[in-house]
């Protein structure tokens, strides 16, 4: 067969398959087949492969339709069948019904050929759905890396005029500015320092480890961790070497610094030579910079002048980075890891619509025999938890929120051991049938916080789950994102781990 | 037909892997995927109500084989459903066409199959993947998905002819490497 003829054979075995061939073609393409017995086997490989990719749509529903029509018809279909009409009602009763019905439904696609949709359906999401802002779909590093500090509480804040009105748990990309009048600000840097911004102040996040202070004043509590943490002033730059210290900038420019604890580095800036060689500051001892000045100078420091916390110091969110999740099952790639990984979520804490950010159960399992469990890393006192519920929308615009968490028991466990059903005594259950909102569908979703009597743990688990409702697609429950928080009182302890 | 449950479980883990397999072959003569699905049900039902008279010693899929050609043919006789027609001919060649043999009788062909077609996938463009499960996550609606993608149907229908054609030759390659020893 020459290669225009082959060419002219599939392009038939498309038309055919598109339901758009002409008579003419369908003539022209009957009379191939009947001259070739391979060219019949061709077809038939071309059809299958045509139902194979079409497969995963069109066989559950067959199944299903199948199902019914078993468990429905009174009879025999046909004349010939001896079987009595009793008979299909006793042997397709309830049990046998969802056994038949599980394996209709059971996924007979493999691995390989998931990932290969899954790729697909993602840039086939990218390309086609109207995203509301694509960099609220960065690739998960992507997002971590933008992201430096997060608010971790506010007390008696007034904003400046114009000023971003930032509030807790929202999260810091560089360049971010706080401006206050008055009040404080507690945030949490990426690398573990912690900073009490005090108004009137300008305060402008510039890495996970340093910021630029303008105006105002700060009082930063570094762990060994984030040895480096550094604050800009328009005159100098000072360096944490594992400290507490304060830094004040005056109207007139003029920088002061204090350490609490431990040791800091003054570095000049704008000068060159000799005078700029750090000086080094330790406990007790402040130190003051004037604008134009070559020289540090020291001076003994009294009392410490700075707002260390805020009056009532909120729940600490734990850094999700030593998360690890695992769960009963997962479909495709939305596997637990997704729910803790920060994909979806920006910088204002709110949780975008990408149906593929999120964590369900596989679509053939009961959502009352699934679970999802977070190791923390640490333990921890925890006070508190916020789930973004399952806010997936579909590339074809349909809502998929009512796969969310309906309700469902939040235990928690120090050592992790087995569950809740087999070791108890190594579980505390802290919500029965805690009830959760359904989530939008909307990109500005900013979950649900969900406090509790603060318990010490490190394992937490979702249990017995239920659903908003079930789809054509199956049963299935997630959530797009959690956090959780350890009461104000172990915030040493918070550090103190992730120091560890 | 016996009221013994694992008889379902049999009868359900037996049809699993040839369903794709099944489903294509009625298309192939039915050129309809709604008409295949009904062809396909009426088959399962028939195969199922036969079930106890199964052969354990024989083919599952040859036998399954057998209720599908004769719901083809039940099909075919009425054809004024048929959007294309082929001859009487034709249809009865198909009909006896010998696809499921050896291919459907060895365990896992299917998974090699499914591999197959991952892997070729793989070697399509990202904009060719994307096309391809645009149309198939979209019920196989060239022309709605024209419309979406701003592109005339008869420019679809051509990139899913070179397709599919392209991955038709990439998974023959491929089964074929697999088969050899």
């Amino acid at each position: 067969m020459s290669e225009s003829t082959r060419s002219q054979l599939f392009r038939h075995f498309s038309d055919v398959c598109s339901a758009d061939a002409p008579a003419s073609a369908v003539a022209a393409l009957d009379a191939m087949l009947l001259a070739s017995d391979e060219d019949c086997q061709a077809y038939l490989q071309y059809c299958e492969l045509h139902a194979v990719l079409a497969f995963e749509n069109a066989s559950s529903q067959i199944m299903s339709e199948t199902v019914r029509r078993l468990t429905s018809q009174p009879g025999p279909r046909r004349a010939d069948v001896e079987t009595a009409d009793s008979q299909w009602s006793v042997q397709l009763a309830a049990p046998r019904r969802s056994r038949l019905r599980a394996f209709l439904v059971q996924p007979i696609v493999p691995s390989s050929l998931i990932a290969g949709l899954f790729i697909a359906i993602v840039l086939l999401s990218l390309a086609l759905v109207n995203l509301p802002d694509s960099g609220e779909f960065a690739a998960p590093v992507a997002r971590q890396e933008a992201v430096v500090a997060q608010i971790i509480g506010l007390q008696d804040v007034r904003w400046a005029e114009g000023a971003t009105r930032w509030r807790p748990e929202m999260f810091l990309q560089p360049q971010a500015a706080l401006h206050l009048r008055s009040g404080l600000i507690e945030l949490r840097f990426n690398d573990g320092a912690t900073v009490v911004v005090e108004g009137p102040a300008e305060f402008v996040v510039a890495t996970a480890g340093g910021a630029t202070l303008r105006r105002g004043q700060v009082f930063a509590t570094v762990p060994p961790a984030a040895v480096g943490f550094y604050v800009d002033t328009p005159t100098a730059r000072f360096v944490d070497l594992s400290t507490e210290f304060g830094v004040a900038v005056d109207v007139d420019g003029s920088a002061h610094a204090q350490v609490a604890l431990g040791a800091i580095e003054v570095q000049l800036l704008h000068v060159t030579g000799e005078a700029s060689q750090p000086v080094r500051l330790t406990a007790g001892q402040a130190a003051r910079v004037a604008p134009g000045a070559n020289t540090v100078t020291i001076e003994q420091s009294g009392k410490v002048r700075f707002a260390q916390r805020l009056a009532e110091s909120p729940a600490v969110m734990i850094p999700s980075a030593a998360y690890a999740a695992t769960s009963s099952s997962s479909f495709r790639h939305r596997v637990a890891e997704r729910a803790i990984n920060g994909d979806g979520l920006n910088a204002f804490g709110e949780h975008g619509t990408h149906n593929e950010q999120l964590w369900h159960t596989n679509v053939r399992t009961s959502p009352a025999e699934s679970w999802y469990q977070v190791d923390l890393g640490g333990v921890y006192q925890l006070a508190a938890l916020r789930l973004w519920n399952h806010n997936g929308v579909d590339p074809h615009g349909v809502s998929e929120t009512h796969r969310g968490i309906r309700s469902a028991d939040i235990w928690v466990s120090e050592t992790g051991a087995g569950d809740p059903q087999s070791q108890p005594e190594a579980w505390t259950l802290i919500a029965r049938r805690q009830e959760f909102q359904q989530a939008p569908g909307a990109a500005n979703y900013t979950g649900e916080r969900i406090d509790f009597p603060a318990v010490p743990g490190r394992y937490v688990r979702l249990d017995n789950l239920t659903n908003f409702g079930s789809d054509r697609h199956g049963d299935c429950v997630g959530f797009s994102e959690v956090r959780f928080y350890a009461g104000a009182n172990v915030k040493n302890q918070v550090e103190k781990d992730m120091q560890d | 037909m016996s009221n013994d449950p694992s008889q379902v479980d049999e009868f359900a883990s037996r049809l699993a892997p040839i369903q794709s397999q099944l489903l294509g072959y009625i298309y192939a003569i039915v050129h309809n995927f709604d008409d295949s699905r009904d062809v396909l049900q009426q088959a399962h039902l028939a195969a199922w109500e036969k079930f106890d008279q199964f052969d354990r010693s024989q083919s599952f899929s040859a036998w399954m084989y057998g209720f599908v050609r004769y719901e083809v043919m039940a099909y075919h006789r009425d054809r004024a459903r048929s959007r294309v027609k082929f001859s009487d001919e034709l249809v009865q060649k198909l009909v006896r066409t010998e696809h499921h043999d050896d291919r459907t009788a060895a365990d896992g062909r299917l998974e090699v199959y499914l591999e197959a077609l991952a892997h070729c996938k793989q070697q399509l463009t990202a904009a060719d993947r994307q096309l391809l499960e645009a149309y198939y996550d979209q019920g196989c609606q060239g022309r709605e998905l024209a419309q979406r993608l701003q592109r005339s149907a008869q420019s679809i229908s051509n990139s899913l002819a070179r397709i599919r054609k392209a991955l038709f030759h990439c998974i023959r390659s491929q089964v074929a490497q697999g088969e050899r020893p």
